[in-house]
């Protein structure tokens, strides 16, 4: 993964052909040769980068016997989907799958509305006090969230939230700095006629949000959302500690339980990465637009 | 009670900030105070805390195991986010060349950072395997001897380390192809006109236009490296000999396997003190490499 070798080449920008003295044919070589250089660079990071994928889905795919060969086979051959069927019997994968959905769509549901009417406060509302509260929000992105996992902990523990799925979504209702900040920049960017429009016409704060606000704002919610539907589905560290009931688990933890376990294959640890990832990717693919926005505007913003 | 216009504004703007407000209370600020109260005290959640000043931040220097924590993580800090950074530079320069095919490219390079690091570590985990692994089959066939990757003293956190700097270099490219195409077209002219060569422009005019994203990817590359905890559980258990033991999985043994409450919170605070002070410097050095327009 080191820099490409032929780096001073590539390094080149496209230019309006400044060195009139080389000749046309000599040029064009060159052009191509650097043309040619940079696919084979390209290509080599495709590759690399796809290869961990093709593995997890082509073992995920081969028999039993297959498995261990040593050189490696490439191609599952047959190919089988039994590992995907056993995956099921050790540990009930299906009911992980469901648990990860329903706290993501709550996480995302309650992300979404905290911090659009957070943002809208902060980035239509004139209040006292309004930028020293945004800034103070701002510096909680500094904290290593696993600094406040053990004072949670005991919380949870006392208020009967361990072995539940509460710890995994009730936050994501009270908003986050991070969304808060992304959808203020996005409302920010959205023209104030319209608003001040509906303001003459005595539409109140709470109507401007919902009626005008939102409906405009598809992009930069649709940004968040995947965003936190992303983080929740991903996460690690708090499931590892709040969860214990088989029942309860979500999908990182099965995945995790499976890797400790004699009985279970490695096509079938395959298959379960494969299943696992693949609502992520499906996501990713159809809203790739919205994500790169979001690492942009955060990014470049920030 | 009546309220004027701007009273009224006010009134909605605390209302809608309130869940928000309410939320840094109780899972920011509050658990942050909580943690610094615990880290004085002696508690294993079965009898009461008992406050015992220093202890346990005098305690973490007899800590072997801490010690080597915190020099993991600073080493997994130092190394990941520069290399990274560098990989994902070079490979937003690569992607920025206007070859065609670039959005699906990019779409390629960004998968890995979507997904659970537990996903991921499992495939590497095999990737690794020093019988059956593809690492060691492809050094085997360019004549190269097996690698212990995982079980290897020495070569463990690297490995990790490799890992995390694939996982992670999509998202950093992005970023920096966004930078990249902010960089005016002109500079480049001009740069050129003055008779500058690719690596002149590189150096002189590139790197200082994207010294804002560079800044940006470095604070919160290192806020986030110092979190590292998913990979060691999953791929070495933070073995062989705690030689990927980090300062989060140290945390995690001491407080949810033997609830040693109080200690764990010292190294949670030692944890954000590294963080605070180390983001606290970039912040105030940034402004003498950091070129705004």
């Amino acid at each position: 993964m080191n820099a490409p070798k032929s780096s001073t080449t590539l390094l080149e920008m496209p230019s309006s052909g400044k060195s009139a003295q080389v000749g046309l044919g000599r040029k064009a070589v060159r052009s191509g040769l650097r043309t040619f250089g940079l696919y084979v660079a390209i290509l080599l990071m495709a590759a690399l980068t796809l290869v961990p994928f093709l593995w997890m889905l082509s073992t995920s795919l081969k028999v039993r016997e297959q498995l261990y060969a040593f050189p490696p086979e490439w191609i599952p051959s047959p190919v089988t989907f039994e590992s995907y069927r056993v995956l099921f019997d050790p540990l009930p994968f299906d009911i992980f799958f469901l648990n990860s959905l329903k706290i993501a769509f709550l996480a995302l549901a309650g992300t979404l509305l905290a911090c659009s009417l957070a943002a809208y406060a902060f980035a239509r509302l004139r209040f006292p006090g309004r930028d020293a509260i945004f800034a103070l929000l701002l510096t909680t992105m500094m904290i290593p969230s696993q600094v406040l996992l053990l004072p949670l902990f005991i919380l949870y523990k006392n208020i009967g939230w361990l072995d539940s799925h509460y710890p995994l979504w009730v936050p994501a209702f009270f908003g986050s700095a991070f969304g808060t900040f992304l959808l203020r920049q996005f409302f920010l960017s959205l023209p104030t006629e319209l608003t001040d429009a509906a303001k003459i016409d005595g539409c109140s704060h709470f109507g401007i949000y919902w009626r005008i606000i939102l409906p405009l704002s598809g992009p930069g919610l649709a940004t968040l959302g995947i965003f936190t539907f992303m983080g929740s589905w991903n996460s690690f560290l708090v499931p590892l500690i709040v969860i214990n009931k088989i029942d309860l688990r979500t999908v990182p933890l099965g995945l995790a339980a499976l890797q400790g376990s004699n009985e279970i294959r490695l096509n079938a640890v395959m298959a379960a990465s494969t299943l696992s990832i693949l609502p992520i990717i499906l996501v990713f693919f159809f809203a790739q637009k919205y994500f790169v926005q979001g690492v942009v505007l955060t990014g470049i913003k920030g | 009670m009546k309220f004027n216009m701007a009273q009224r504004e006010a009134l909605t703007a605390y209302l809608f900030i309130a869940p928000l407000v309410l939320g840094f209370i109780l899972w920011s600020i509050g658990p942050l105070l909580a943690s610094l109260g615990l880290s004085f005290t002696d508690y294993n959640l079965l009898e009461p805390p008992k406050f015992i000043l220093f202890d346990n931040y005098a305690s973490l220097l007899d800590d072997e195991v801490f010690v080597i924590a915190f020099k993991n993580t600073l080493l997994f800090a130092l190394v990941t986010v520069p290399v990274g950074l560098a990989v994902s530079l070079g490979l937003a320069l690569i992607m920025n060349q206007g070859v065609a095919g670039t959005a699906l490219f990019r779409t390629i390079f960004f998968i890995p950072s979507v997904c659970a690091v537990v996903a991921i570590a499992l495939v590497w985990q095999w990737i690794y395997d020093s019988d059956l692994g593809i690492l060691n089959y492809f050094l085997s066939q360019i004549g190269l001897p097996k690698f212990q990757w995982l079980q290897d003293k020495r070569l463990a956190l690297p490995s990790i380390m490799v890992m995390s700097i694939w996982q992670g270099a999509g998202y950093t490219m992005v970023i920096y192809l966004a930078g990249l195409q902010g960089v005016p077209a002109q500079l480049y002219e001009a740069a050129e006109i003055d008779g500058a060569g690719a690596w002149a422009r590189f150096r002189h005019v590139t790197l200082p236009m994207l010294t804002p994203t560079t800044f940006f990817l470095l604070v919160v590359g290192f806020i986030g490296a110092f979190q590292f905890f998913a990979e060691s559980y999953m791929m070495t258990r933070g073995g062989p000999s705690y030689a990927t033991m980090s300062l989060v999985y140290h945390i995690y043994l001491n407080g949810f396997s033997y609830f040693k409450m109080g200690f764990a919170s010292a190294i949670a605070w030692v944890l954000f003190a590294v963080v605070f002070v180390l983001t606290m410097i970039q912040l105030h050095f940034g402004r003498r490499w950091v070129h705004y327009e």
